[in-house]
């Protein structure tokens, strides 16, 4: 009797086990299918796919920058597609309110002949919001995200409601149009998981485009993933393991950004004026544990996190005037970052 | 009871510091033998001896200390064991986690923590870190060698205060020139060289293993074996270093070439699939497109098939990277099957080949799977195919270069001993000489030795001079004398003296003998090359022994007269010898320098 008991008692973990292995399995299945269905019409930009559905599993909000026409809003709306999200998408002016994203009280009548104040939700009510061209926007309006994106719910008429959840926040910006545009402001740059630069496609992606784009039809998505299914993937990206020791590289990539720090790089004392705040460190984990998951992996490795970091902490840094006469990229300053600090638990 | 986890990465991590403590013993016994050669040195210098004591202590606890510290810095723990092996084998981190979950300083999920350790220990137990560096040393290596070590020490501190000439401080003061004459002429008496035969078919071996290194590059095991033999052999075909060096090298080569022909199992590898999976993408491609150049259908069809597996494994995104990666590299063509020896694949077949993968390449890019598998499939069964009707030729580089790298082995082994028995005998046979000339108690011995030298290098003017020699030592005087080109003849004088005449072939100084002061001619005088030199020069010498010969007395200044010879003769003479002789005898080499400037004080 105690035997059999024993043999169940033994029996339970390894059937976990094979339950947990199924659920990676499972998910990592479902996500490069939908890195595969999003890429069927947005050809050549395999590293920003993965970094969209990497922040889209983390919970976090993502800012693409590049050139107009690169696709920016096509990614968006496939990716609403694939996974049977709802999605709604803000054109930013600079006449646009606040009002016009988290929505507003309005004066309805009633059935009895009273007039109520009835709450009509903006478009920030959706699972993908698509923030088109941010920047153009003013920074009142602009700050109206704050919240929604932190917290994921809004204030209106002084009550707090919650968004749905899942809740993800897509951005775009034009880097090339600075006149008339405002550019975002610190804390809420903060509030982006990643910043993901969209380059140019090259000349055999732009031939795909080409032939892809002006044909009779184009190819069709279809939905491989339900919410409920994301819902659970964010859950298991929680769960994946990420050891002290990564953790404490996490925390010296963020510490080595800050010119003050003692373990700084030289590029970073000389051109940068503030670095990255606590919430790098966080979104260095978070994105370190999507992918590892992308990658099948319980457990996230020191490459994970240095695949992330340039997404991370390149829009976290406020740049010294001296970084602008002289040309430096963020992306090289990272570079400096990551070659400063020294790898978790080097031995001798 | 510990876990199975931490107690493998104890055993490894202890294993591993056990070499780092040997490296240490090895270290503090040298640090300490060299304490005890400026010790030495100071003694002889005159420092007291109290105070050397003192010094003796505080230098020898500084070395302990030292080596202490120096290993307590280079040891390593389990974490850092842990990721040591990960990056070893590109793990990803999943040990240095693991060991983290389960020392429990990692919050985690318990299914998720438990996971990651089951997954860890099952890959530890497939692991062999030995591979990837000399981890695994046994227990009882660091009191073998702390015994070593301290012998050493023993050895060299009795050894050295035994012996009367150390320590030599004339190394100090010799110059540059003096000290490269010195290592040459060390290095001609102990080196004898490799045959240019054994050169040239080491250098043919050490090309083809450079193509071999090309074709074998996607395992890193492989490749490290390879770079070690290639340097082994350069070293030994290369313009410096002595025979010893040589030997040693070769050894080396000679254990590497068997480990590398060892690998890979009974199929006639020299890779194995272990370190194929460790390969990059691109240093299996790179290695595959070398194999296909060179004609190795052994090692091309190894390869193809590794690729094979990662097309069947990877996702969507690796197989376009992989696929990238194939059209990426250049395929390199040759029609000719030269410069490369025994091909197992004709040029028209490694163009096929190479086409063949530049087709999976396009298809895996395509992101098409199955068509790609299919080329690669084709493409493997054509390699077997080809290298079934040929043999190995990458096993075939392998023991050829085995082969002579034994040959020149053995040769340099026996060269080296040739050397070392000529060398004693040469000592043997100073040491005779010496021993004669100590016999000899003339109390001009001095001036005798001079003579015997200068005749040595003029062998004409050495007659009355070899001619004593051979009254002193008269066992061996014949001997000498004939090698000389000399004779000589023994017969009684009336007055009942023995006297012992020698003569030669006529030289620049003349073979002399002449009345002098002595006695009348000797009746056998007509048969001597005619007369020359002003009488005076030669005398009728008494020793104190009864012998009697002719001296050629050079120092005519000392009888009151002017010598015939001219002094920058005799100078040039005597330094020229004097210098040959320093630098033939085993003299030390402050002495050496004494000889030097002596001739240069002396010089007009």
């Amino acid at each position: 009797m105690q035997a059999a008991r024993d043999r169940v008692d033994d029996s339970q973990p390894q059937a976990d086990q094979q339950a947990l292995h199924k659920e990676v399995t499972t998910a990592r299945g479902a996500l490069l299918t939908l890195m595969d269905e999003i890429q069927k019409l947005f050809v050549g930009q395999e590293e920003v796919v993965r970094s969209v559905v990497i922040g889209l599993l983390a919970q976090g909000n993502i800012l693409l920058e590049g050139a107009p026409g690169l696709g920016k809003t096509l990614l968006v709306r496939v990716l609403s597609e694939c996974v049977s999200l709802s999605f709604s998408r803000i054109q930013f002016t600079p006449d646009l309110m606040p009002a016009d994203i988290t929505g507003t009280q309005a004066l309805v009548k009633t059935d009895n002949g009273h007039a109520d104040l009835v709450f009509r939700p903006g478009p920030i009510f959706a699972n993908i919001v698509l923030a088109d061209e941010i920047n153009r926007a003013t920074p009142k309006t602009q700050s109206a995200l704050l919240e929604a994106m932190q917290e994921h719910a809004v204030t209106v008429g002084g009550e707090r409601r919650p968004l749905q959840e899942p809740f993800f926040v897509l951005a775009t910006q034009n880097p090339l149009e600075m006149e008339g545009t405002y550019p975002l402001p610190e804390a809420q740059l903060d509030r982006f998981l990643f910043k993901v630069d969209v380059g140019f496609p090259s000349l055999k992606v732009l031939r795909e485009i080409g032939e892809l784009t002006t044909g009779a039809t184009l190819p069709e998505v279809t939905t491989v993933m339900s919410a409920s299914d994301l819902v659970g993937f964010q859950g298991l990206v929680r769960r994946i393991v990420c050891a002290p020791h990564l953790t404490d590289y996490a925390a010296r990539l963020t510490v080595a950004t800050h010119p003050e720090s003692p373990g700084s790089p030289e590029v970073i004392r000389r051109f940068v004026k503030h670095g990255a705040s606590p919430r790098a460190v966080q979104a260095l984990m978070l994105g370190g544990r999507a992918e590892a998951l992308l990658s099948g992996r319980l457990w996230v490795s020191t490459e994970d996190i240095r695949k992330v970091a340039h997404h991370v902490l390149r829009h976290r840094m406020i740049l010294g005037f001296e970084a602008e006469l002289e040309g430096i990229t963020r992306d090289a300053l990272v570079d400096g970052v990551l070659e400063a600090t020294a790898l978790p638990s080097k031995p001798h | 009871m510990e876990r199975p986890l931490r107690k493998q990465l104890a055993r490894w991590s202890q294993s591993y510091n056990r070499r780092r403590l040997v490296e240490t013993a090895f270290s503090c016994a040298g640090w300490l033998v060299t304490s005890a050669a400026w010790l030495a040195v100071s003694f002889e210098a005159g420092v007291p001896p109290h105070l050397l004591v003192s010094i003796a202590i505080g230098l020898g606890l500084a070395c302990l200390a030292g080596a202490g510290w120096w290993y307590w810095r280079r040891r390593i723990d389990r974490l850092q064991m842990a990721a040591k092996v990960d990056r070893a084998f590109g793990l990803k981190d999943l040990l240095t986690t693991a060991l983290a979950v389960d020392n429990g300083t990692a919050r985690v999920d318990p299914v998720v923590g438990t996971a990651v350790i089951d997954q860890a220990v099952q890959l530890s137990d497939r692991l062999d870190p030995v591979s990837i560096g000399p981890f695994c040393w046994p227990k009882w290596s660091p009191l073998i060698a702390s015994a070593s070590a301290s012998l050493a020490i023993i050895f060299v501190v009795l050894a050295g205060s035994s012996h009367p000439m150390w320590p030599p401080p004339a190394i100090a003061s010799m110059t540059g020139d003096e000290e490269a004459s010195e290592a040459s002429r060390s290095a001609q008496a102990t080196d004898p060289p490799l045959s240019q035969e054994s050169v040239e078919a080491l250098r043919w071996d050490l090309e083809r293993l450079e193509r071999l290194r090309e074709r074998m590059a996607a395992d890193r095991v492989a490749r490290e074996l390879a770079d070690r033999i290639s340097g082994s052999i350069r070293s030994v075909t290369g313009p410096t270093g002595n025979a010893s060096q040589r030997i040693g090298a070769l050894s080396a080569a000679e254990r590497h070439l068997q480990e590398l022909s060892r690998r890979g199992g009974g199929d006639g590898s020299l890779m194995d699939e272990g370190g194929l999976a460790l390969a990059s993408h691109e240093e299996l491609i790179e290695a595959l497109r070398q194999s296909i150049s060179q004609g190795d259908a052994f090692s091309a069809a190894e390869l193809v098939a590794e690729l094979a597996r990662r097309t069947a494994d990877s996702d969507r995104g690796e197989l376009a990277g992989l696929g990238a990666a194939v059209l990426r590299s250049e395929p390199e063509i040759t029609e000719s099957v030269e410069p490369y020896d025994n091909p197992t694949m004709s040029g028209e077949e490694r163009q096929a080949a190479n086409q063949q993968l530049t087709s999976a390449g396009r298809e895996m890019s395509a992101a098409n799977r199955g068509g790609a598998l299919s080329e690669l499939t084709r493409l493997m069964e054509q390699l077997e195919q080809q290298a079934d009707q040929n043999a190995n030729p990458s096993r075939q580089v392998v023991e050829q270069a085995l082969y002579d790298v034994r040959q020149a082995r053995e040769e340099q082994l026996h060269a080296l001993n040739q050397s070392r028995e000529s060398r004693q005998q040469a000592l043997s046979q100073a040491q005779q000489r010496s021993l004669g000339e100590r016999r000899n108690t003339n109390p001009r011995s001095g001036q005798m030795g001079m003579d015997r030298q200068q005749e040595r290098n003029r062998p004409a003017d050495s007659c009355a001079t070899e001619g004593q020699q051979g009254v002193a030592c008269s066992g061996q005087q014949s001997g000498e004398s004939s090698r000389l080109g000399l004779q000589a003849r023994q017969g009684d004088r009336s007055d009942g003296r023995q006297v012992m005449e020698i003569w030669g072939p006529w030289g620049t100084g003349g073979v002399n003998r002449g009345p002098g002061q002595g006695p009348t001619p000797r009746p056998w005088e007509g048969l001597l090359p005619p007369f020359e030199m002003p009488s005076a020069q030669w005398i009728e010498s008494q020793w104190e022994t009864g012998h009697q010969g002719l001296i050629e007395m050079i120092e005519g200044a000392s009888h009151g007269e002017r010598s015939a010879l001219r002094y920058q003769e005799v100078l040039f003479n005597y330094s020229s010898l004097a210098e040959s002789v320093a630098r033939q005898e085993e003299i030390p080499l402050t002495r050496r320098r004494y000889i030097q400037r002596y001739f240069e004080a002396i010089r007009p």
